[in-house]
């Protein structure tokens, strides 16, 4: 396990490299989606300067064909809730959908991958269960269980993105089991 | 007419009253023969955004979130629009709720911009099937 300490727009590309060895539940809902029940009232406190540590999933190797090099769309969704981010972070990534994906860091030629590598890395996606935590400000805390599909091995983690102007700016993911 | 998949309105969320207050005149409104958009709270609060074929229309957003991604839009028209998508849900957990087809119809006017009033999903389980769009609550309800 490589642990890396890096800030801001580099720990991006570390979030979309723990994202590469997971995919969603498809599970069946256990709540009905509708409009009426509110989610618990969010703090508006403001975001701490971030200093990153960032624990990186130990590589696997590729064994399924690229994904689709699709380049990542002109125009990301414009979105400032959290958690509304980082869930569609992971949704898209169980869908395959990488450029949307792609699109919701921010800054991403600066994570020091090309969107075929950020692409590429997700090649022994598996299952993954993302839960919310709590969600401060610009910042969600999340819990994480990822399947890699290559080794078959389960792994926790535990994060915390910010986001900010509809972009995950900053990422904080260690793993935990 | 529509290079842009998103136009924000942010200004149009605020009442017609607190315009009126503030010796703001409102746009004149939409022509009925225009096509209509789909509208979408686009961020914290009451922002809310009309969208045209986006690839990702949230139908909640804020507090519990729901969305169609991957759409794929096979017609939108002055009448209706129709979309095959997954919908996902995320209040705790992040829930892929299923492969639905979404359609937009009944467009109206109001606040100046034509948009499709109701939506209705069609598919998936444990999820409203019929939704309006509401200015007061800035998302489908």
């Amino acid at each position: 396990m490589r642990l890396i300490i890096i800030a801001l727009a580099a720990a991006a590309a570390a979030a979309a490299g723990l994202a590469a060895c997971g995919t969603a539940p498809s599970s069946p809902a256990a709540a009905t989606y509708s409009a009426a029940p509110p989610s618990p009232a969010r703090s508006a406190a403001p975001a701490p300067t971030v200093t990153k540590t960032i624990t990186s999933p130990p590589a696997t190797p590729v064994t399924r064909p690229p994904p689709a090099t699709t380049p990542p769309p002109a125009a990301a969704p414009d979105v400032t809730d959290p958690w509304a981010v980082v869930s569609a972070y992971y949704g898209d990534i169980e869908s395959g959908d990488y450029p949307e994906a792609w699109a919701l860091l921010s800054s991403g030629t600066a994570t020091g991958q090309t969107y075929q590598q950020f692409a590429a890395g997700f090649a022994c996606t598996g299952e993954q269960q993302l839960t919310e935590l709590d969600e401060t400000g610009d910042q969600v805390s999340f819990d994480l269980t990822a399947t890699d599909d290559c080794t078959g091995a389960n792994q926790q983690y535990t994060g915390t993105d910010t986001v900010v102007n509809g972009k995950i700016v900053a990422a904080s993911v260690t793993q935990t089991g | 007419m529509f290079k842009l998949n998103r136009l924000f309105l942010t200004a149009v969320a605020v009442p017609a009253a607190a315009l009126a207050a503030a010796g703001v005149i409102p746009a004149p409104p939409a022509s009925a023969s225009a096509v209509p958009v789909a509208m979408e709270n686009c961020g914290n609060g009451t922002r809310q955004c009309a969208t045209f074929k986006p690839h990702k229309l949230f139908l909640l957003r804020g507090g519990p979130n729901v969305w169609l991604s991957r759409a794929h839009w096979s017609h939108w028209s002055r009448t209706s629009a129709r979309a095959t998508g997954t919908l996902w849900g995320a209040d705790i957990t992040l829930t892929r709720i299923g492969s639905v087809t979404v359609v937009l119809h009944d467009p109206v006017t109001s606040h100046g911009v034509r948009y499709f009033e109701k939506l209705h999903v069609i598919g998936g389980r444990d999820v409203v099937h019929y939704w309006y769009w509401s200015w007061d609550q800035h998302n489908w309800s």
